[in-house]
């Protein structure tokens, strides 16, 4: 194997794994403060993506291409942010209080609807995805990274550290991990729970939504399934990271990314999403706090 | 300490399995045709199939042509176009007057999602209907393995119109007949092209894994290796796999003349534009799964020059083919794909031996494919079925074809 092939590699795996970090942070908010996996997380990450895809197509009829994006996916993170404020409030609100496995079999529940439900509005097959970089490329020694790569790594990148210092700067941020620590104890502080859970939820969909765009337009594909595998991506990088932890998420985003496409190269591309859970074995085996683990769980 | 981190371990870990128990639960129960649990052993017995048709006096009940295909999932647009197409085998026959001198005809088409245990299924509830005597079956070579043991114990004719995979008729039984030529002539005929027609030498594949994908790589690496060529570097692919990036840079390091994909138009789709992006020059050329027009809506410039081999062309201008093509064309308002032209070709079949039998039984029937398919024209060519029920290879059975200015035609040389 030459340098240039493990280069590659490690390109690609840097720029899919930071995406996965943006999923990731979806799971690791809400289990921070509900403490239940919302398997409905990646149907959302699905909605978001043809939010954007459609109005995208739509918009592109008047406006050039980068102005249209940026409004498709200004719709997109605002009408995730509204759908997943909405699943918490009809689907798992009314199970608070009740045992976490209600609130679990809740998300699943949400996922196949919202996915099979999205099969029957759309149909099944795959869309393609106008390229927001066609033909940019930069050539390394052998290797080469492309403009949507740069991009995905920097959006991806420049949200985590907004959203890092959103939940430790501003108000509502210390009101979500005030509720993340204590539920009840926040609540008797004077803490109207209901506003931290509902933001937990608006920004974990939101940029779940732009992970799916992100994800959708470096493969050309939106299709009504690809909240499954890459939900259950999403998952891992968040456990493996640490649950609960944004920089845990962005660490196992971008291990998981590695290790899937290092893995895939050097035994073969077939084993790709058996590396993924392979992962999640090994950690829940020898480190089941994820690798960010922290003895008090401070952010979220 | 101990406590957070077992309760985290119970949490992710019960979460897991009860989606796996669901998920595992789930998939049959979605079907709207998925008939009760019993249904396979209570077709056990074999039905006494002579069982006369009532009294000539008596209205018949009409016969049932049946289709049986991915409908929905990710072969969902291609099994799609083969059941539009045996539709309109079936409106060309109803129009005509139906069958053995008037007797009426009724369509079905049913979904197996491209799963083998739908495809036992619906193969289970269909022995159970006596207006069924054949059956169109199937598009995807695992479920129809999956649904010719069921076929062959209730006297069923099996007609597969899309199953790639070698021997699909020897395994599957007396009952199982396949109008599409085996998939290893296609490994052979893009071999030969290859090798003997531009003179490459060095490939590196990539394969679906499924018994489409590995039956024709099996054949292509023989096929290969009898030349004097030689395979480089070889990967499989999920079905649904969109990244394959890796496999793109490991092709990548070991320069092929050219990459063979025995895959589906998706993953084709797929493939083409990461080999764009990662600069990968070796040229595309693959199994009948590429020949689809959703690939150039999928992937644009990335699939110029893309190359297979198809049965026919839309712009043909045979009589046979181009009136097949208008008269799909006037019926759904689109053109035909290429899994369309051999189901078509299976339910005009299954209508001519029911005429050729006077809807005599399942077993008259069958006894009639396994001996009067004998050069049959249809639209994709001339069809000889040797003695195990398999389509012999004929000359002219492969077109090939390329994408050229964003629409798949005959290659040029």
């Amino acid at each position: 194997m030459s340098f240039d092939f493990i280069l590659q590699q490690v390109i690609s795996g840097v720029a899919i794994g930071m995406a996965y970090a943006l999923i990731a942070i979806g799971y690791s908010m809400v289990y921070g403060i509900l403490k239940f996996i919302n398997f409905g997380h990646g149907a959302v990450y699905m909605v978001g993506t043809y939010v954007a895809y459609f109005s995208w197509r739509y918009l592109l009829n008047y406006l050039p291409l980068w102005p249209s994006f940026l409004i498709a996916v200004l719709l997109s993170i605002v009408g995730s942010a509204i759908f997943g404020v909405l699943m918490e409030k009809v689907a798992y609100k009314p199970t608070r209080g009740r045992s976490r496995l209600t609130t679990f079999m809740s998300s699943v529940g949400v996922s196949l609807l919202v996915t099979y439900g999205m099969e029957f509005l759309v149909g099944p097959e795959p869309r393609p995805v106008p390229a927001l970089f066609p033909g940019m490329r930069i050539e390394i020694g052998g290797a080469i990274i492309t403009g949507m790569q740069i991009f995905m790594f920097c959006i991806a990148l420049v949200m985590l550290i907004l959203l890092q210092w959103f939940v430790l700067h501003t108000r509502i941020g210390k009101a979500m991990r005030a509720t993340s620590e204590d539920m009840g104890a926040a609540y008797l502080m004077g803490i109207n729970i209901d506003v931290p859970i509902s933001a937990t939820f608006a920004i974990g969909s939101g940029l779940g939504a732009m992970a799916g765009i992100l994800i959708g337009i470096y493969y050309s594909a939106v299709y009504p399934t690809m909240g499954w595998i890459a939900g259950i991506k999403g998952f891992i990088a968040a456990v493996t990271g640490g649950i609960g932890s944004i920089p845990g998420a962005m660490l196992g985003g971008l291990l998981l990314g590695l290790g899937e496409n290092l893995g895939a190269g050097f035994l073969s591309s077939g084993y790709r999403d058996a590396i993924a859970f392979t992962v999640l074995i090994l950690v829940m085996l020898f480190r089941p706090t994820g690798i960010f683990a922290r003895e008090q769980r401070t952010s979220l | 300490m101990s406590g957070k981190r077992s309760s985290i371990i119970t949490v992710v870990l019960g979460s897991l399995l009860i989606l796996g128990l669901l998920l595992a639960g789930c998939g049959p129960a979605a079907t709207e045709e998925a008939p009760p649990a019993g249904a396979t052993k209570e077709v056990a017995p074999p039905e006494p199939t002579e069982e006369a048709p009532p009294p000539p006096e008596e209205v018949l009940e009409p016969i049932k042509l049946v289709f049986v295909g991915p409908l929905t999932g990710p072969d969902g647009v291609d099994g799609q176009g083969a059941a539009k197409a045996a539709e309109l085998a079936f409106m060309q026959a109803d129009a005509a007057g139906g069958v053995c001198g008037g007797r009426g005809l009724e369509f079905q088409a049913f979904d197996t999602k491209a799963d083998p245990k739908e495809g036992a299924n619906i193969a289970a509830l269909l022995c159970n209907d006596p207006a069924v005597f054949a059956v169109a079956a199937d598009y995807n070579s695992s479920v129809a393995l999956a649904e010719a043991p069921v076929f062959n114990e209730c006297g069923l004719t099996q007609v597969n119109y899309y199953a790639a995979a070698p021997e699909i008729p020897l395994k599957g039984g007396p009952y199982t007949f396949r109008v599409y030529p085996p998939g290893e002539n296609q490994s052979i005929y893009i071999a030969d092209w290859l090798i003997n027609g531009l003179g490459y030498t060095r490939f590196a594949a990539l394969y679906e894994n499924t018994d489409y994908g590995v039956g024709l790589y099996d054949a292509f690496v023989a096929e290969v290796e009898r030349l004097g060529g030689e395979i480089v570097a070889s990967e499989a692919v999920l079905k649904d796999q969109t990244d394959v990036s890796a496999i793109v840079a490991k092709f990548k390091a070991e320069d092929p003349d050219a990459v063979v994909g025995l895959i589906q138009y998706q993953v084709g789709a797929y493939w083409s534009m990461q080999a764009r992006d990662l600069v990968l020059d070796a040229p595309l050329y693959g199994s009948d799964g590429l020949f689809a027009p959703e690939i150039i809506n999928l992937a644009g410039d990335a699939v110029e020059g893309v190359r297979t081999v198809a049965a026919y062309t839309i712009e043909s201008t045979d009589p046979v083919i181009a009136s097949f093509v208008a008269a799909f064309n006037e019926a759904f308002g689109e053109n035909p794909n290429n899994p369309a032209g051999y189901a078509y070709d299976a339910v005009n079949f299954i209508i001519e031996g029911l005429n050729e039998t006077n809807c005599s039984g399942r077993d008259a029937l069958r006894d009639w494919f396994a001996t009067e398919m004998v050069d049959k024209r249809g639209v994709t060519g001339m069809i000889t079925l040797d003695e195990v029920g398999e389509r012999v290879f004929a000359p002219g059975m492969y077109l090939p074809v390329e994408v050229r200015d964003g629409q798949w035609v005959e290659v040029i040389e």
